[in-house]
């Protein structure tokens, strides 16, 4: 008998989707994404394979080349892009994938090297490999941070400058692996103690989280979409550090709210849940395609007191200053801090970028502001952790724009906490 | 060690019943050995003796890579509950089809010691003892295909050794 099943080689699908990051610059998340909903036909283990493989090798990238560059005499940056791609996605297999044997990974790199043409180069490959794999590193033991935990020199250092060495560490540990999935519970359909026994009849754990009675820690799923309390709008996934936007905003029923930079909509949707179904939301976007990850999560959460409108935050819109009792201003950042979510973040950004964002978030604050009624309680927030796009615009708002700072919350991710985060509530 | 050429479908002796093994010989061992190897080679699951022109009631299967059994003479003495999947043969290449079997299946049969012994299984192990058990009756799966067979494609090169 034969298992009767389309052979796909789930290896050329990865070699192609690393191929296409080298070149086409695209996110790699995204890429992954569509790949696989091309190949939604195969097997939950293939895709589960193709997506870990994928994206461990991205994420993992400066500690592989380290690797690879031990035992070749080719630099990694020297080889050819399919040799480099082969080589890394192997070094990651047998460094990270236990479970796959390491004969199995040197034969399927040879494999892949001869279809693709490189008939020359298949020693070549079996060579840098089969040593790699008789002499394995302790990762561990590896001094320099940026190649033990395959992250940027200069991101490094400003973990350390942002948060002492024994944060720093935390945080490096905690942007490689898989991060934790938080929900926040949509109060207006569901009390948060019903919603865990739903979870937990679709086979998923479901932990508290100390600090916020609606929200849960959840594992043990495959897809979101799979889960019909997902798709019946019974909760959102946001992160912890997220959920205090909507805490610092002090909400109170029939308020009228505006979010400038909403999407994809999920500080929007936790203030309509807070004001259930009194008041209003104000979500606001550059563009339409940003809107409309808005209008699924609305939606998704039977939500009717939200409205979109397409808006460019750094041009003033006179005909609704003073008019909002709260805003939220939850601003583009360097994004230091969702790394561990975003497996080539870390390469994208550039330290120089910090700056011109900073700028940009000042120009958008100097507008948010004005929105706001006498009164009123204005939210800013950045998923980074460094102090230009935190404590300092923290500064400027108190001193420029005159508000008064009420609370600051300041998160550095953790392994097994929240992600890197910036909030702060002043009143105008 | 040897691959022996495997029958196809159309070939008249996939459809005659395979008769007892009496007792272990060295050309019993050989042919065992040599299903083996052919199994492996084909990347099939299970192969009954009859599949590389042999009348005798052997099947070899291995449904996850690393636990090879080798029946004589089995007979299935219980099943339960029902599966519906994809199936194929090694007779019949290049195809499959959706095939209804009972998810349990527990068969008993001499080992390679000519040893009473018994398996159970459930699920991929068990299609496939019911699979090699109908080869032994002269039955094939493409007349328990619900709806139309299909064509599968395999990797086009087989595996090649690597030099170590």
């Amino acid at each position: 008998m034969t298992k009767g099943e389309l052979k796909i080689n789930t290896r050329a699908i990865v070699l192609d989707i690393l191929l296409a990051v080298e070149k086409e610059d695209r996110m790699t998340g995204l890429l992954i994404h569509d790949v696989l909903e091309q190949y939604a036909f195969l097997p939950a283990r293939d895709r589960a394979f193709i997506k870990n493989l994928a994206e461990g090798t991205v994420e993992r990238q400066i500690t592989l080349d380290y690797i690879i560059d031990r035992y070749s005499k080719v630099k990694s940056g020297k080889m050819k892009s399919l040799i480099r791609c082969v080589l890394r996605m192997s070094v990651y297999q047998l460094y990270f994938m236990s479970q796959v044997p390491a004969s199995a990974v040197c034969n399927e790199a040879v494999r892949l090297v001869r279809k693709r043409h490189f008939n020359n180069l298949t020693g070549f490959v079996n060579g840098v490999l089969r040593k790699i794999a008789s002499e394995k590193t302790d990762l561990e033991k590896i001094d320099n941070l940026s190649v033990r935990f395959s992250m940027p020199e200069w991101i490094v250092k400003r973990f350390i400058d942002e948060a002492g060495e024994e944060k720093a560490l935390e945080m490096l540990k905690s942007s490689v692996g898989t991060r934790p999935v938080f929900i926040r519970t949509n109060r207006t359909r569901i009390s948060p103690e019903e919603l865990k026994v739903l979870l937990e009849d679709e086979g998923v754990r479901c932990e508290p989280v100390e600090g916020i009675d609606y929200a849960f820690r959840i594992s043990g799923f495959e897809r979101l979409y799979d889960l019909k309390s997902f798709r019946d709008g019974y909760f959102s996934v946001q992160d912890i550090s997220s959920m205090s936007v909507a805490e610092l905003l002090e909400i109170k029923e029939g308020m009228k709210i505006l979010d400038i930079c909403a999407a994809p909509g999920g500080k929007s949707c936790h203030a309509a849940e807070i004001l259930n179904g009194s008041g209003s939301v104000e979500a606001r976007d550059i563009s339409e395609r940003k809107l409309e990850k808005i209008e699924e999560n609305i939606s998704r959460l039977a939500l009717k007191n939200v409205e979109l409108k397409v808006s460019d935050a750094t041009c003033a819109d006179e005909n609704t200053f003073d008019s909002f009792d709260r805003v939220i201003a939850d601003l583009p950042c360097s994004g230091l801090g969702v790394i561990g979510r975003k497996n080539d973040l870390k390469y994208r950004v550039k330290e120089e970028d910090i700056a011109s964002l900073a700028e940009l978030q000042r120009k958008i604050l100097r507008n948010a502001v004005k929105y706001l009624k006498d009164g009123g309680i204005i939210v800013f927030s950045t998923c980074t952790i460094t102090k230009e796009e935190g404590s300092e615009q923290a500064e400027f708002i108190e001193k420029e724009l005159g508000l008064k700072k009420l609370e600051e919350r300041i998160f550095y991710q953790s392994q097994e906490g929240s992600d890197g985060f910036y909030a702060a509530s002043f009143i105008k | 060690m040897a691959i022996r050429e495997v029958r196809e479908l159309g070939d008249e002796i996939l459809t005659k019943r395979s008769k007892e093994v009496k007792e272990m010989t060295p050309r019993v061992k050989e042919l065992i050995d040599d299903m083996i190897d052919t199994m492996y080679e084909a990347n099939g699951v299970g192969l009954a003796a009859v599949q590389v022109g042999v009348l005798k009631r052997i099947v070899v299967m291995d449904v996850t890579g690393e636990d090879l059994i080798v029946m004589i003479n089995p007979k299935i003495v219980e099943t339960s509950g029902e599966q519906t999947g994809q199936e194929g043969c090694l007779s019949v290449p290049g195809k499959a089809g959706q095939v209804t079997r009972p998810n349990y299946a527990k068969v008993v049969y001499l080992d390679r010691d000519m040893k009473p012994a018994e398996l159970e299984g459930t699920e991929l192990l068990a299609r496939c003892i019911c699979h090699e058990c109908d080869h032994l009756d002269g039955k094939m799966y493409v007349d328990l295909v619900e709806g139309d067979l299909v064509d599968v494609h395999y990797d086009e090169e087989y595996e090649e050794e690597v030099e170590e």
